[in-house]
């Protein structure tokens, strides 16, 4: 045990520079230019790093981590401990689960991404502990999402994408051959989220969250945009534009999966996805108006077990199963003047 | 500059200034005591002159509970550090760590003699290309946000170039970039389109998750390994953009398992390529079985006990997690210890 005997030097005194619970800049006053500081977390016996600077005889010491709030702190002066600080945590807000995607109760077999989306931008550090899978009796089913290291998120850390493991997914592949497919068609399995963990600023969920899902068979049909129905809105209306097809599709190359055109100009508006993605819905920024619309598929857009307009997610050369003919990449709609 | 017959000056578009760097993902050295480092959260490469050139002999690293040391430096918790990345400086032979802390703020730490200092990452010499490819705008999610993003999953400099690979938070897709350095203003970011088949009769597209460079029967060829972990060898020569790529799938390396470095090392005239994963043992093989490997899983049919291909050792470190070679016969990695402790741990040569 460390026995830490501050020397009460009244002069000495701190001045904390936080946000949010993140100490970015301690001022130390009542030290000489001459006094060599350093900062050291109680109980260390390693300086923390950062650069001081001497200004108007105060001492500027910013550390290269911000410090954290509910951390003990120790000033010492020439080699001295003399003064303790510490900033009391503020409390933040936690975090929970805005959805879950597929949003569907049922997914094929080939099932290949999830995604979770969280209130606010969340910790990456071990989060696939935090990710279990387990049967419809309630064990766990192991090796079943790839703990892809760096994780994907999307670009504020609110979206993670996971995938169920592709060298099983994959047909021909050993592990799909000698294990067969990660989930199992006729069963059901539940994917739940521990209530540890936290938020990029430190608050955890708080409550568990699970969804369970029923596997049917593959999936081993091509999107066919031709197949697509295409419900116009109505002129003068900021109604949405719905679409729905007849397969569950991947929520976000779909979400950001088409653009829509008026005589070659991109329409600005927002888009949608619903009924356990099967339906996407655009709300345009302007009123509608009548005359023909364009809609550009990104060929890109995968259906729940990745395959997209431009490729299957694995090919059967045997059956030259991508030979058909290829799918459009252009849909259209035209709104009435009624 | 004396391994560099046309006199590259690789930092002559370099200013002095601060960098944005938001995340770090990979980090990786190139030459004269540059520092590449690959952000995934700004998509860009940002290229630093660290001026580590003094040259060092390697020495034995090693440290216990490094996340410990890490978070006392640091003024933090261990449970808050994340160390994302590891590289030795060829030249210094120091070792760098890219460390997400407290909520994933980046920072670059040195290891000198068993000691951490900080690499600053303002008013340093720097330069930094985009990778963004000059594509349509994503569309945005009713809150107005880009659901896009590219993950940096490996990062390398060979012979003029960083080669970069990436996987998307979107399609199930990589991006694989070979850019010239020093960056450009003006330059195409083409990509390549990689497939293997399995076995002769499906196949599939992967994205690459790590990958090195390496001569392989006297030919420069990228040794890749997917996120479904075939291991694949191409002949750089091969690697034209926008063309249909489809590499020797040389090893099935096994299952649930994700490669995360990949170094090459020589001893007594023989080269060995050494992969890190994220559930597997380190695993060894020798450059003349890859070489030597003329056919392809691709046409292979008979299927043997334990994974498929060329030959490998799984040497007795499980749980490396970084990966990289400290001078020329030593190689240096953090491993997660069976009591949970993670460790820096510096091994040599008579491994190989």
């Amino acid at each position: 045990m460390t026995f830490l005997y501050l020397h009460c030097e009244a002069q000495i005194q701190v001045d904390l520079v936080a946000n949010k619970n993140q100490i970015r800049l301690v001022k130390v006053s009542g030290a000489t230019q001459t006094d060599t500081l350093a900062v050291y977390k109680l109980g260390g016996s390693r300086a923390i790093l950062g650069s001081w600077e001497y200004k108007q005889e105060i001492h500027f010491f910013r550390p290269v981590l911000s410090l954290s709030a509910g951390i003990d702190y120790i000033v010492y002066r020439n080699d001295r401990p003399t003064h303790s600080f510490k900033l009391p945590k503020e409390d933040v807000i936690a975090p929970t689960i805005t959805a879950f995607f597929p949003s569907a109760d049922t997914v094929p077999e080939n099932l290949l991404k999830c995604y979770v989306q969280f209130s606010k931008p969340m910790r990456e550090k071990d989060l696939y502990s935090y990710i279990t899978v387990s049967d419809g009796q309630g064990k766990e089913v192991r090796e079943v999402i790839l703990p892809l290291e760096p994780a994907l998120w999307n670009e504020d850390r609110t979206m993670l994408t996971f995938w169920i493991d592709p060298g099983r997914v994959k047909r021909g592949l050993k592990r799909n051959r000698r294990l067969g497919a990660p989930i199992t068609e006729g069963e059901s399995y539940t994917f739940a989220i521990s209530e540890n963990w936290q938020s990029a600023d430190g608050a955890p969920l708080g409550t568990p969250w699970q969804k369970t899902f029923y596997v049917a068979a593959r999936t081993e049909k091509l999107a066919e945009p031709q197949n697509w129905q295409v419900i116009p809105p109505k002129t003068g209306t900021t109604d949405p534009l719905t679409m729905i097809f007849p397969q569950n599709m991947d929520y976000l190359t779909t979400l950001s999966g088409f653009t829509i055109l008026k005589d070659g100009i991109a329409q600005k508006g927002t888009a949608e996805m619903g009924n356990g993605e099967k339906r996407w819905l655009f709300q345009p920024s302007k009123p509608w108006v009548t005359g023909t619309y364009t809609i550009e598929i990104t060929p890109s857009i995968e259906d729940l077990a990745g395959n997209s307009l431009l490729r299957p997610f694995d090919r059967d050369l045997q059956k030259q199963e991508a030979a058909s003919k290829p799918a459009s990449h252009q849909l259209s709609f035209t709104i009435t003047g009624e | 500059m004396a391994n560099n017959p046309k006199k590259i000056d690789y930092k002559r578009n370099f200013v002095v200034g601060t960098p944005t760097v938001e995340s770090i993902n990979a980090i990786s050295f190139g030459p004269e005591g540059i520092l590449f480092i690959g952000d995934s959260k700004t998509a860009s490469i940002v290229a630093i002159d660290t001026k580590d050139t003094d040259a060092q002999a390697a020495g034995k690293a090693s440290i216990k509970n490094i996340d410990q040391r890490i978070a006392e430096v640091l003024g933090t918790e261990a449970s808050e550090i994340d160390i994302r990345d590891m590289a030795v400086n060829p030249i210094s032979n120091s070792i760098y760590f890219a460390v997400h802390a407290n909520g994933d703020q980046p920072v670059i730490l040195k290891l000198v003699k068993e000691e951490f200092t900080a690499m600053p990452l303002n008013d340093v010499s720097y330069s930094s290309i985009s990778l963004n490819a000059p594509i349509a705008e994503d569309a945005k999610d009713r809150r107005g946000r880009s659901q896009r993003n590219w993950a940096v999953s490996d990062l390398s400099f060979y012979q003029g170039q960083v080669m970069v690979s990436g996987l998307s938070n979107k399609e199930f897709s990589s991006t694989f970039r070979s850019i010239q350095f020093p960056f450009e203003e003006k330059q195409t970011l083409s990509s390549l389109e990689i497939y293997h088949a399995a076995h002769g009769r499906y196949e599939t597209y992967a994205p690459i998750k790590a990958f090195t460079a390496a001569k392989v029967g006297g030919e420069d060829h990228l040794i890749a390994s997917y996120t479904c972990t075939p291991l694949v060898v191409f002949p750089m020569s091969n690697l034209q953009p926008d063309k249909h790529v489809k590499g020797r799938t040389v090893a099935e390396l096994g299952n649930w398992n994700t490669p995360l470095d990949m170094i090459v090392m020589e001893k007594d005239g023989v080269s060995y390529l050494l992969m890190a994963n994220s559930s597997r043992s380190l695993m060894k093989f020798k450059f003349t079985d890859i070489a030597g490997f003329s056919g392809s899983l691709n046409t292979r049919v008979e299927e043997r006990a334990g994974t498929d291909g060329i030959d490998f050792i799984n040497l007795p470190f499980v749980n490396v997690q970084q990966l990289d070679k400290l001078g020329d016969d030593q190689f240096v990695f953090i491993q997660r210890k069976g009591n949970g402790d993670l460790d820096l741990v510096t091994q040599n040569n008579r491994w190989l």
